[in-house]
């Protein structure tokens, strides 16, 4: 098992709390976001869509590297996988 | 006893809180940069908000105190592989015990457990007649929703409003006497197409409803059977507002002018009172600027305590406010993001 970081922005606290940064022990990308939303279960529908995939307007990094998050990869010690807000549409 | 009005915004909760119905106070935001369109009350007194994001979707959360919420993990959501998107929820309602939340993209769920857990109905969101839904200007939403023992009206923008007589076991559309919002031999005309804007019914004869529509104003004696128009004194038939106060028995609307412009005509804001159910309808009260005044009020930017209470909230963040019935209306001195949703919460 790795210890991988997930990063959160800020934007999400009404769904999560304080919680900006969690700890998380995986094998792989997707085991580490199975346990993401095992801990945040709450965060389910606001990170992925009816079809589980990332919304639309929602961006991971692993290491900095987009990911869509489709194609599984293995994790190691340190990974720091982060969730941003696109910068995206024109509403106010 | 302290009276408190929910405001949703488009950025954020607010709460305002009078203890003498003259100076109010303000809280907030709660959910900060998330569009509130939506508070309610269960059964057991818990308090909840219907908060959205146009990035994260959108989750019902749970409060005691007004203070501290919590999202709910099992919210209203559409089941996994399906097209439709949850967007936003728009509406709660309280049937007994039994929530409702009307949500966008249209459809009704229920709860039995104070909102923690919700199930679709399916009755109405696999109604025979989905095919032909389609979303008007403000979207495709289950936004207003009455009770009455085992009835339930729901109404849906740009669909109509569908009347439930076993317990939402099944709907029947019903808006004879409402033109549509589409031309006549559109396909799928005869059985989506009216856009219903609010609705309001009076408790002690639940069968008569008054409905602002896209199309007019309306009332049902009849439980929504046939509808007929009623805009004797309106400048507009357009709007989005439908109060009735309780202890009073008035009416409340605020006409704007239809379709295009969505704003009070000549710039005149104010709310429209009805004494005779809707038979004639004049300028509410006192209080309303002198200077021309170019905002709107939403569908759900208005509530009541049925004492004679009713607060709205315009497009431009002022709220108003009346605690006789529309006698004296008051603006209160905050500004806020464009108004979503008000409610009374603690009166």
């Amino acid at each position: 098992m790795a210890k991988a970081t997930v990063v959160l922005p800020r934007v999400l606290e009404p769904a999560t709390g304080p919680i900006r940064r969690l700890e998380v022990e995986a094998t792989t990308l997707r085991e580490a976001i199975d346990a993401l939303l095992s801990e945040l279960p709450q965060l389910r529908v606001h990170l992925f869509d009816e079809n589980l995939r990332l919304r639309r307007h929602v961006l991971c990094f692993v290491n900095g590297k987009g990911s869509s998050l489709e194609e599984d990869e293995v994790i190691t010690d340190g990974t720091e996988i982060t969730f941003l807000q696109a910068v995206s549409g024109g509403s106010a | 006893m302290t009276f408190t009005i929910g405001v949703g915004t488009e950025k954020g909760g607010y709460l305002l809180r009078t203890n003498d119905r003259r100076a109010f106070s303000v809280t907030g935001p709660l959910f900060a940069g998330w569009k509130v369109n939506a508070f309610g009350r269960a059964s057991d007194g818990t308090f909840l908000a219907g908060v959205g994001s146009s990035w994260f979707g959108a989750a019902v959360h749970r409060s005691k105190n007004l203070e501290n919420w919590e999202q709910v993990v099992e919210s209203p959501r559409w089941p996994e592989g399906s097209d439709r998107k949850l967007k936003q929820i728009w509406t709660f309602h309280l049937a007994g015990q039994r929530l409702y939340a009307g949500v966008d993209e249209a459809g009704l769920f229920a709860s039995d457990d104070y909102g923690l857990t919700w199930q679709p109905v399916d009755a109405l969101n696999e109604h025979p007649s989905r095919k032909s839904w389609f979303p008007g200007a403000g979207g495709m939403c289950a936004h207003r929703i009455l009770s009455d023992r085992d009835r339930l009206w729901v109404g849906i923008s740009a669909v109509g409003v569908f009347r439930s007589d076993d317990v939402g076991a099944t709907f029947e559309r019903k808006d004879d006497g409402v033109p549509p919002t589409v031309d006549p031999g559109t396909e799928g005309v005869d059985e989506a197409g009216w856009c219903v804007h609010n609705l309001s019914a009076d408790p002690a004869n639940p069968d008569r409803i008054w409905r602002q529509d896209h199309r007019g104003v309306f009332r049902t004696n009849d439980g929504g059977d046939r509808w007929e128009r009623i805009e004797n004194g309106l400048p507009a038939g357009f709007g989005f507002v439908m109060a009735r106060d309780r202890a009073s028995g008035r009416l409340f609307t605020v006409p704007l002018e239809a379709d295009t412009n969505r704003l009070p005509v000549a710039g005149r804001l104010a709310a429209y009172q009805s004494d005779d159910d809707g038979d004639s309808w004049h300028v509410s009260g006192t209080g309303w600027p002198e200077a021309e005044t170019f905002t709107g009020v939403l569908r759900g930017a208005v509530d009541t305590d049925d004492r004679g209470g009713l607060a709205f909230g315009t497009t431009a963040g002022k709220v108003w406010t009346t605690f006789d019935a529309g006698d004296t209306w008051s603006e209160l001195p905050f500004t806020f993001p464009r108004v979503n949703a008000m409610a009374v919460l603690e009166s």
